[in-house]
């Protein structure tokens, strides 16, 4: 059984035998053809069959809170793709087409700029992560080059990995800081052991090939060495250290178009992953070990493309990134969850949070409710979200 | 992957163009406003070079008014385009080129979708889904040799020196 929100709030049970043969008709219909991914077979079957047939008896949308704007920094001169937090909260990392890494900090004055990154890469730097410890800071490029700065070395570029063999889209840390794990175009995750943290040697561990197209994004789980990638093919793919090797585990599949994000719950138990369907799903690890099935979807609040999405370790709340330029904060739903299965319901968002494309959200991991965002608008964004 | 050895689609047929857009008052009146619509989306895709014959994507009904949509106030302009053979290659560049275009005229704030027209070519899903990842598309033309390749498909035909 699927539980979801509609629309309106409401939950949604399938459980009629009737409506599963029309849900099973329009995936067929749709397949033959729809050709629009953004009417997709769920949204389709929300809209037309099941929420007017269930609206009975739903809870509606409570915006509850409110996104308040902080600041907004500017200083890009082209896109930003994305947008990462140092451990400590106090350093927010944002990446450009611009071929620049911009580190923000506050100071008395508010928030602003304090270094520019700016000799490392050719051509965009599409993804940026810190450390666990804070120490070090990686960008991605589409120069097919991950570069490692060090903090200790007034953020010189102290290693340029190459190995990709187009340009890389995404890395990400493991917990411990051992393992860097980058994605690209060439349909690979490499991982990258650190070997000797004060040379900052990296010798690459695995090259894990389980995605047929590119792939958009790495996220390793906050508390043990396991990573989820994901892509073009539309699936979410999770990888294990065997004790002997890195080997691939489960597949997630339920997405109609390209994964765009992935991101761990505070616990490493559930994963949300980001489409450009326009739906977020939730996936939970139902039978361990491996076994993963979607226990929610968010249908029917974005307009386009889910570019990002954000679980904050401090509150439990979702954030996306929409291409319909609205920031979208999600609550789950308390005591929703007979089976297990969890309903989430929209809490609070800002239409136009950006003046395009919204790429990016990332919580503080110090700050309750403080988010960053970053936009095709050349803005980064500071917003804090109210207790409710 | 260029048309220069052998021809995809030999002998194209060629259509009748539209005339000029009839300047009216109101467009030169400052005080009105004038949304942008179907016709100005078109005036700007129409003289597109087909990559393979020094023919317009109009002559080629490659792109048409009627499948031109503009929403203004939800800041969407979305574009359909018919390859001349459902086979054909350059379907994904020509996309591109009309993506390309239209990013760069329109005010930032519209929605640009640009997708084969439903039934035309034979791999319209995997075309469709390029042409709307915006990473690739952004990859793309930042890519040296491909840019020049879209630059020169959007230097119409007659000012690139004809046939």
């Amino acid at each position: 059984m699927i539980r979801v929100l509609d629309e309106n709030g409401g939950l949604l049970n399938i459980t009629n035998y009737f409506f599963f043969h029309i849900y099973i008709f329009l995936q067929i219909y749709c397949l033959a053809t729809c050709s629009n991914h953004y009417f997709n077979t769920y949204n389709l079957f929300w809209t037309l069959i099941a929420s007017p047939l269930f609206a009975v008896g739903s809870t509606a949308v409570t915006m509850s809170r409110k996104l308040e704007p902080v600041c907004s920094l500017s200083g890009h001169t082209d896109r930003v793709w994305q947008v990462a937090w140092d451990p400590a909260g106090r350093t927010l990392a944002s990446c450009s087409a611009d071929k620049t890494v911009r580190l923000w900090s506050e100071t008395g004055a508010g928030w602003s700029c304090a270094t520019i990154l700016a000799d490392g890469h050719e051509r965009t730097v599409r993804g940026v992560a810190f450390s666990p410890s804070g120490r070090l800071l990686a960008s991605a490029s589409f120069d097919s080059t991950a570069a490692v700065w060090d903090r200790e070395q007034a953020w010189e570029c102290a290693a340029t990995l190459e190995g990709h063999e187009s340009e890389v889209k995404a890395v990400a840390w493991s917990r411990s800081g051992k393992y860097l794990a980058t994605c690209s175009r060439d349909k690979s995750v490499w991982l990258w052991e650190l070997t000797d943290d004060r040379e900052l040697d990296f010798e690459c561990a695995a090259v894990l090939m389980a995605h047929t197209q590119d792939v958009k994004r790495v996220s390793w789980s906050p508390v043990e060495d396991r990573l989820a990638s994901c892509g073009y093919d539309d699936t979410v793919r999770l990888y294990r250290d065997d004790g002997d090797d890195w080997v691939t585990g489960a597949v997630l599949k339920g997405h109609s178009s390209t994964v765009w994000a992935v991101a761990w719950d505070g616990a490493g138990k559930r994963i949300a992953s980001a489409s450009d369907d326009g739906t977020v799903r939730i996936w939970a690890e139902t039978q361990p070990p491996d076994q993963w099935s979607c226990v929610a979807l968010l249908s029917g609040f974005h307009q386009r493309a889910v570019y990002d999405v954000a679980w904050c370790p401090l509150t439990g709340l979702l954030a996306t990134a929409c291409g319909d330029d609205a920031v979208r904060v999600f609550a789950e739903e308390p005591g929703a969850g007979d089976g297990g299965a969890p309903a989430f319901g929209l809490v609070a968002s800002v239409p136009r949070a950006h003046g395009r494309d919204v790429n990016a959200v990332s919580w503080s991991p110090t700050e309750r409710g403080l988010l960053a965002s970053a936009g095709d608008d050349n803005l980064v964004k500071l917003w804090r979200v109210s207790e409710e | 992957m260029s048309g220069s050895d052998r021809l995809e689609n030999v002998n194209p047929q060629i259509h009748s163009t539209a005339g000029q857009r009839p300047v009216t008052a109101a467009e030169l009146d400052n005080s009105v406003t004038d949304p942008i619509d179907a016709r100005e989306v078109f005036d700007l895709v129409r003289d597109i070079a087909d990559p393979e014959h020094p023919l317009t994507l109009e002559q080629l009904n490659v792109v048409e008014q009627e499948l031109i949509e503009v929403d203004p106030a939800a800041g969407l302009v979305q574009v359909q385009f018919t390859p001349t053979i459902p086979h054909c290659s350059m379907a994904t560049l020509i996309g591109l080129s009309i993506k390309v275009k239209l990013e760069r005229s329109l005010p930032a704030r519209f929605k640009i979708d640009v997708r084969i027209t439903p039934g035309s070519h034979a791999s319209e899903r995997a075309v469709n889904k390029q042409l709307a990842d915006k990473e690739r598309v952004a990859a793309a033309t930042e890519n040296g040799r491909l840019l020049e390749v879209v630059n020169q498909c959007l230097v119409p035909p007659a000012a690139a020196g004809g046939a």
